[in-house]
């Protein structure tokens, strides 16, 4: 198997558990989690955290869209 | 990724410092100077200008954001990339979007509960090992003399935004996430 081929698998493999993990937690009737809305809804009323998130997802953009990738 | 009022510094602070390096790596020098002075912001944010609070919701009010969202949709979705343009949009973008993200209050009047933190540890948990994975490609692939052997997240995205409806599609998912951390952070 190449190099190629386990980087992807790694990404495809941490999206599947992302969303499992979101999937049984959507409804916030799981005994021990939130659903990511409920925990987002909490964090955001940290400056920090709204800053840094708000700054990352400007770099998305900024990254795809005015910046060239590198490959 | 905050610690809580006991501790003024934001984890944020840390996960910029470790990207800012990474893009030193990278030989980035546009993306360091991004991380290295939004991670200072977040710092002094939690710190020195901790009790300076904005008026963000009046910007974030109404149908403001509606409109503000469906212009850059017709303005990033339907035109090239990298062009002076996009630069232009972008560079009056980021001051709009950090006043309206400081907003009136710095931390929650509720502390976490049990639930709470699970969760956050959890989501924690997922993006680090995430980010560790992304940042791992990203060292191989320049280490390796191989192209392509261990591509990262923009190497395999890239691609699908040279399509004009991958580039569309890309823009508006991105823009609704930046609505929803705008509404909902100034809540």
């Amino acid at each position: 198997m190449s190099t190629h081929a386990i980087t992807v698998g790694g990404y495809l493999v941490l999206l599947a558990l992302g969303f499992v993990l979101w999937f049984t937690t959507r409804t916030d009737a799981h005994p021990r989690l939130t659903s990511l809305s409920k925990m987002f809804e909490h964090l955001l009323r940290y400056r920090g955290t709204r800053l840094g998130l708000i700054i990352f997802w400007w770099w998305l953009g900024w990254h795809f869209l005015v910046n060239v990738v590198q490959y | 990724m905050q610690n809580g009022s006991r501790h003024p510094v934001s984890l944020w602070v840390a996960a910029f410092a470790l990207t800012a390096a990474l893009q030193i790596f990278r030989g980035a020098l546009e993306d360091t100077i991004i991380f290295v002075a939004g991670g200072l912001l977040i710092l002094l944010s939690t710190n020195v200008l901790a009790k300076i609070n904005l008026p963000s919701a009046k910007l974030t009010a109404g149908s403001n954001l509606d409109w503000a969202g469906m212009i850059l949709l017709f303005a990033l979705a339907f035109t090239p990339r990298h062009t002076f343009f996009n630069l232009g949009i972008f560079v009056l973008l980021l001051p709009l979007v950090l006043f309206m993200a400081w907003g009136a209050h710095s931390e929650p009047v509720r502390q976490l509960t049990k639930r709470d933190r699970a969760t956050r540890f959890a989501w924690s948990a997922w993006a680090i090992v995430m980010c560790l994975w992304e940042f791992s490609a990203n060292i191989l692939g320049q280490l390796s003399k191989v192209p392509d052997a261990f591509p990262t997240i923009s190497v395999l995205v890239d691609p699908i935004l040279k399509l004009e409806l991958g580039q569309a599609g890309f823009v508006v998912v991105w823009l609704l996430v930046g609505y929803y951390l705008l509404k909902a952070g100034i809540k």
